[in-house]
């Protein structure tokens, strides 16, 4: 097995603060690895690190083989990077963000000129290719950005947050680009994400993150199958507040109450909890409007490993408003 | 090696010509200059008798070619925001992620910034060439040529700072404090060998005195600075200048080399 990607005991501080406290994994060639966890986990500072941006306080990482602090000029011909933050000129076109792009990694004449068209029309700019970035919605220029990022067909992208803020429409269509790249070129992937459907349909391999620490690893199933369990979700006509605390049933290790007037029971086994469930509502005089039940998701690992909520898988109104003002300032 | 060196001339020149807005403020800014301060003392001091103080030049012949100079000064100085701009808005990430080397692209874009801040000094010393008949164009190309020279060290000083620095706020109040008694000392507005000697002493040990003083003397044969001290000429100006630019380009490098996004 080749390893594109190997970190170990990695640690960060800025000043008083550790960002990343001694993480260590591996991705293989050609993998879709994912790094999952809420705000202030390290995501951006572990990718920083790994793309020579920002030395380590302490541990190794290497990239494509290359020591990242020894030989960052190696590893840079290697990889491409798509910043979580907005990292293109406004200013220029598309077809001229990707025209400097491409000098600055050595490529020139005909041969640049074919792969800014190929890489354009793979995330469907083409047609907008001498229109000024400033014009561009969010998604097209996140397109363009990962246009730029694979423009030199690099061995290893790197895509931190790459669907914050976005609609759920153009979400489907960039990780549909992600798929396509591994397909196409054989890319090695490493993204970082706080969307727990983004992990678990793009990656191969997750690593939960939280306060600079990998807490669990593994396919989405591993780390599903970790709970051992199924969620039933009843959706009841008038919510009682202390409804969970009178649900005391056998095998129902965890009870929260989610949105509208529905709670969520963690239980072993659904088919055979949710009779009892039904049975012990009714004998509160609880009226029951709906059952339904999934298996557990990424967040009810998340919830379970730290007791927290990462955070709504949608793009919240709020993170929008966050991108749009980042957009506006500039 | 050259082509990173050019990408980034490419990019700072292209933006320029995109920002319709900037270009039409500064030219703006030159022109009103030109007409309120240079006509205006040109007209307060157009006797004969003021011409001894000039060394012969009535002040817009002495005052036009000095204001190529400062205003090559001003713009390439205050381009080192870019690099400030780049790190708020990202794209700096961009260039220190890619292969290229770091001092190339750093030279690249103080090239670019130059050649856009000579565009600009020509376009005034254009007005220069209109208001008044006594500039020599014969001398045009050296005062070009060393306009280069001082714009490449300036933007280079501009970028060396603007690596250590975070917000274009602190910038500016850098370059305020710094532009304003270079400019003033530099000898553009009034002859500096009649200051007192602790201004002169100042204004040498500044280079934009020798860009100003080199300028005035390609463009109008007349110079101020070797009435003060008769070894300052023109070849020591210009060998003094070459020195301090190419001085101000390596630090440049050295600064955006070690910069962080920390
Ligand atoms: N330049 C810095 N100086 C000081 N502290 C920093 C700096 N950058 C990041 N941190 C801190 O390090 C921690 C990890 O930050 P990081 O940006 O890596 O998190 P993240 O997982 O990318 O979060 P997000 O989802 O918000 O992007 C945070 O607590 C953050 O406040
Ligand atoms: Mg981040």
């Amino acid at each position: 097995m080749e390893y594109d990607i190997t970190v170990e005991n990695l640690v960060k501080r800025y000043g008083s603060i550790e960002a990343v406290r001694g993480i260590s994994f591996t991705v293989s060639r050609g993998e879709i690895f994912g790094f999952l966890g809420p705000n202030g986990a390290g995501k951006t500072t572990t990718i920083h690190i790994l793309t020579t941006l920002l030395k380590p306080t302490a541990g190794k990482a290497t990239v494509a083989g290359y020591d990242v602090v020894k030989e960052p000029d190696k590893v840079r011909r290697c990889i491409g990077v798509v910043f979580q933050d907005p990292s293109l000129d406004l200013n220029l076109t598309g077809y001229e963000n990707l025209f400097i792009h491409g000098r600055l990694y050595g490529l020139n004449g005909q041969r640049l000129r074919e792969k800014i068209e190929e890489a354009l029309k793979f995330v469907e700019l083409w047609e907008f290719r001498d229109k000024e970035v400033k014009s561009y919605s969010g998604g097209m220029r996140r397109r363009l950005e990962i246009a730029r990022a694979m423009l030199h067909t690099p061995k290893i992208l790197f895509l931190d947050e790459p669907t914050i803020g976005l609609d759920p429409q153009t979400r489907a269509h960039i990780w549909d680009y992600i798929r396509e790249l591994r397909r196409s070129y054989g890319t090695t992937i490493f993204l970082t994400t706080h969307y727990m459907d983004e992990a678990e349909i793009l990656c191969d391999r997750i690593a939960i993150i939280d306060h600079g620490k990998i807490i669990a690893m593994g396919t989405a199933e591993e780390l599903k199958s970790m709970l051992s369990s199924d969620i039933v979700y009843v959706k009841l006509e008038h919510l009682n507040g202390e409804v969970c605390s009178k649900i005391s049933l056998e095998g129902i290790k965890n009870c929260r109450v989610v949105e509208g007037n529905t709670i969520a029971l963690q239980v072993r086994k659904a088919s055979e909890a949710i009779p009892a469930i039904l049975q012990l509502l009714d004998r509160l005089e609880i009226r029951v409007l709906e059952v339904s039940y999934r298996r557990p998701s990424l967040n009810d690992v998340f919830i379970h490993l730290t007791g927290r909520e990462i955070r709504d898988s949608e793009a919240s109104p709020a993170e929008t408003m966050r991108m749009r003002h980042r957009a506006r300032v500039r | 090696m050259i082509e990173y060196v050019y990408i980034m001339t490419y990019r700072q020149i292209k933006r320029f010509i995109r920002a319709k807005s900037r270009i039409a403020g500064t030219l703006i800014n030159n022109i009103l200059w030109l007409l309120f301060f240079g006509l205006g003392w040109a007209y307060t001091l157009r006797g004969q008798q003021f011409q001894v103080l000039f060394k012969g030049l009535d002040y817009l012949a002495f005052l036009l070619p000095a204001t190529f100079a400062t205003s090559i000064f001003q713009t390439s100085f205050m381009g080192g925001i870019s690099v400030i701009w780049d790190k708020q808005f990202g794209f700096l990430k961009e260039v220190l992620v890619a292969p290229a080397p770091r001092s190339l692209t750093i030279l690249g874009r103080a090239l670019g910034d130059s050649i856009v801040s000579i565009v600009n000094g020509m376009i005034m010393l254009a007005f220069g060439f209109g208001l008044t008949s006594k500039l020599n164009p014969v001398g045009l190309p050296l005062a070009i040529a060393m306009g280069l020279v001082m714009a490449l060290g300036f933007t280079s000083m501009g970028i060396a700072i603007a690596s250590a620095m975070t917000s274009p706020e602190g910038f500016q109040l850098i370059v305020g404090t710094i532009t304003m008694p270079m400019t003033l000392l530099s000898g553009s507005m009034f002859p500096i060998n009649m200051a007192p000697q602790w201004m002169q002493i100042l204004a040498l040990i500044s280079p934009l005195t020798y860009a100003v003083d080199l300028c005035r003397y390609y463009l109008t044969g007349v110079s101020l600075l070797d009435s003060m001290y008769p070894w300052l000429n023109h070849g020591t100006e210009l060998l003094l200048l070459l020195i301090t630019s190419l001085a101000l380009i390596i630090v440049a490098m050295r600064m955006f080399e070690r910069t962080t996004i920390e």
